[in-house]
């Protein structure tokens, strides 16, 4: 019995580190009623979840259950590869830490060279428009009908946003008509369309830009002043990090689907 | 066998941004450091409001009524909310400029202007601009190192960079800029229709009451009645005389900084290129327009290597990682902890501790 125990516990710890998530919420160590995983997880440190208690409540039900393990432990096996490669494959874009890990790797193969700034254009008023003059820095890039597009598309998010129109009007006078205490639970529309632009930028990061060796941020993150393109030289491959993403446009996702060597 | 959580204090962004404003409730207040004024305020309208329902209304609901304390109390609830919403919320500052931004722009502007020989004064930093087929000219900030957009102008007192800039209120104890000019519009609106309502019934009462039991006795009855209609009285002028100047700043839409400085009036100056030139599309735009958020992200969570670094190096903070550090034990908690006040008496942060010293002032 408890080499069986051991065994399932090599076998734990050996899957665990294949799949790289040593630095994960280890999912593994979470099958129940399982001492011998509970103490591989509290040893690695790996949970928050109270181990005391689990063991505690592991105790109670033990004889019948112990059995049941030892039965099921091919069974938990499979269930625990599936649950890592589910993690990897599946839940990647929400997968912070684990991302977090592979785009530090990213980040140290890649250099930033230079950051271009693409300003605001005024012309049309106070509304946030951005210029759409190619930069020149970015000649060798990308093509210029691909950058045009991107900020074009941008352009019109904007406008979209700041839009003066019947529905801004009728989310206007409602909230006035609520002292303002609508917002608290609803999302007004500026808003709404500035997650699509996250998205959007998120998008064409992995899709365009990363495989170039660039990286858009958000101009949110600028304060809506400018929009940043991060340039970045190869060492052996085209990575890009993650631009802190406070505004939580999550585009740290962008560096990991970058991964082109030119 | 136990694992110890250890709950590490979390640096949010507001401690570290630069500017002379108080933030309270973990950054989701902001206001200017001078709030003294503003108490006052507070004081003025709980004060009055407080006497006029516990005596003139009790009175005059019997006698005419029972509307009346209602409708006081709905302009009562909406002057307070408006006023709390224009204190407390972001007007509309324009974060500074991180360390790359800046050398790009003063890389272009020396393309421009030429190199500055050594020792003289370098000339004034401005971009022109065409809007609506006028001339604008964007003035740089040297404070906040940007081309301030056009209306934005840099207060001095909170020392940020406000978009629509209008003017800083002592009174709200705060700048009035893009994105609190509407809420300090209907405050000082219903401030006005409130200060009105309250004035007329209380000369209503001391009417009413005065043919019963005469002059005199009413007021030694209720001497609170005096300090209301005084208050009020003097409220009057000033407020409803405020009221009606944003009323027709908000028809031209146009700004207080832009009128006082006189952008758009007088002979040879443009006329005003923001301006619809329709007085009811100018008050719907300015009013019931769309509301950009705050891109300051007062909230978002510094990196923990950050936590001791001044605010110029968020550059690192924006091409770093994400708030969840490579600590795995204690992302998962970091990013979990509730807005616990009792934490930064824990561990105070290691550099300036003015904004949390100010925003626990504030709280007091």
């Amino acid at each position: 019995m408890e080499a069986e125990n051991g065994r399932c516990v090599e076998e734990l710890e050996l899957l665990w580190k294949c799949a790289n998530c040593w630095n994960l919420p280890c999912d593994l160590a979470r099958v129940r009623n399982s001492k011998s995983s509970m103490e591989f997880s509290a040893e690695l440190g790996l949970t928050q979840l109270p181990v005391t208690h689990n063991l505690h409540s592991s105790d109670t039900p033990q004889p019948e259950s112990t059995v049941l393990v030892h039965q099921l432990n091919p069974l938990i096996l499979v269930l625990s590869l599936t649950c890592i490669l589910w993690h990897e494959m599946v839940i990647n874009e929400n997968n912070s830490v684990g991302q977090v890990h592979n785009l530090q790797e990213l980040r140290r193969s890649a250099s930033l060279a230079t950051k271009v700034f693409i300003q605001r254009d005024y012309s049309d008023g106070t509304i946030c428009q951005f210029q759409t003059k190619f930069p020149p820095e970015l000649d060798s890039r990308i093509e210029r009908q691909l950058f045009e597009e991107t900020v074009k598309t941008l352009n019109g998010f904007y406008t979209e946003a700041e839009k003066i129109g019947g529905s801004s009007y009728l989310e206007g006078c409602l909230a006035c008509a609520t002292a303002y205490f609508i917002f608290l639970c609803m999302e007004t529309h500026y808003e709404k369309v500035l997650k699509k632009i996250s998205r959007y930028i998120q998008e064409q990061n992995e899709k365009i830009f990363a495989p170039r060796g660039l990286l858009l941020t958000d101009p949110v993150e600028r304060g809506m002043r400018v929009i940043e393109i991060s340039i970045y030289e190869d060492r052996c491959s085209s990575g890009s990090s993650s631009s802190g993403s406070s505004s939580g446009s999550g585009s740290s996702s962008a560096g990991g689907g970058g991964a082109g060597a030119r | 066998m136990s694992v110890m959580v250890v709950r590490k204090k979390v640096t949010r962004k507001w401690e570290k941004l630069p500017g002379r404003n108080t933030f309270c409730c973990d950054g989701r207040v902001m206001m200017a450091r001078q709030k003294g004024i503003f108490y006052l305020t507070l004081f003025l309208i709980l004060g009055t409001c407080t006497l006029f329902f516990a005596f003139e209304c009790r009175y005059l609901a019997v006698q005419l009524s029972p509307a009346i304390p209602v409708f006081a109390a709905m302009l009562f609830l909406f002057s307070m909310a408006t006023l709390l919403r224009t204190s407390f919320s972001d007007p509309g500052v324009i974060p500074r400029a991180l360390p790359d931004e800046a050398a790009f722009i003063e890389m272009e502007i020396e393309a421009t202007n030429g190199a500055v020989p050594q020792g003289q004064r370098p000339p004034p930093r401005i971009k022109n601009f065409q809007i609506n087929n006028q001339i604008v000219k964007l003035k740089y900030c040297y404070t906040c190192k940007i081309f301030r957009p056009p209306r934005a102008s840099h207060c001095s007192i909170c020392d940020n960079c406000v978009e629509r800039f209008d003017h800083h209120c002592p009174w709200v104890g705060n700048c009035v800029g893009k994105r609190n000019y509407r809420y300090f519009y209907l405050f000082i609106l219903s401030l006005s229709l409130l200060t009105i309502y309250v004035f007329a019934f209380n000369i209503v009462y001391v009417a009413l009451k005065s043919l019963k039991i005469g002059f005199l006795e009413t007021l030694k009855e209720t001497p609170g009645t005096v300090l209301e209609v005084l208050i009020c009285f003097f409220t009057l002028w000033s407020v409803v005389g405020l009221t009606g100047f944003h009323t027709f700043l908000v028809a031209l839409n146009q700004t207080t900084n832009e009128d006082i400085k006189g952008s758009w009036t007088g002979k040879n100056r443009v006329q005003n290129p923001y301006s619809h030139g329709n007085i009811v599309k100018n008050c719907c735009e300015v009013l019931c327009g769309p509301l950009p958020p705050s891109v300051l992200d007062r909230r978002g969570i510094l990196p923990l290597e950050e936590s001791g670094s001044r605010p110029p190096s968020t550059q690192e903070t924006s091409s770093s990682l994400l708030p969840q550090s490579p600590v795995p034990t204690e992302q998962l908690n970091s990013s979990e902890i509730p807005e616990d006040t009792s934490t930064p008496e824990e561990m105070p942060p290691p550099e300036p501790p003015e904004p949390p010293q100010e925003a626990a002032e504030a709280e007091k």
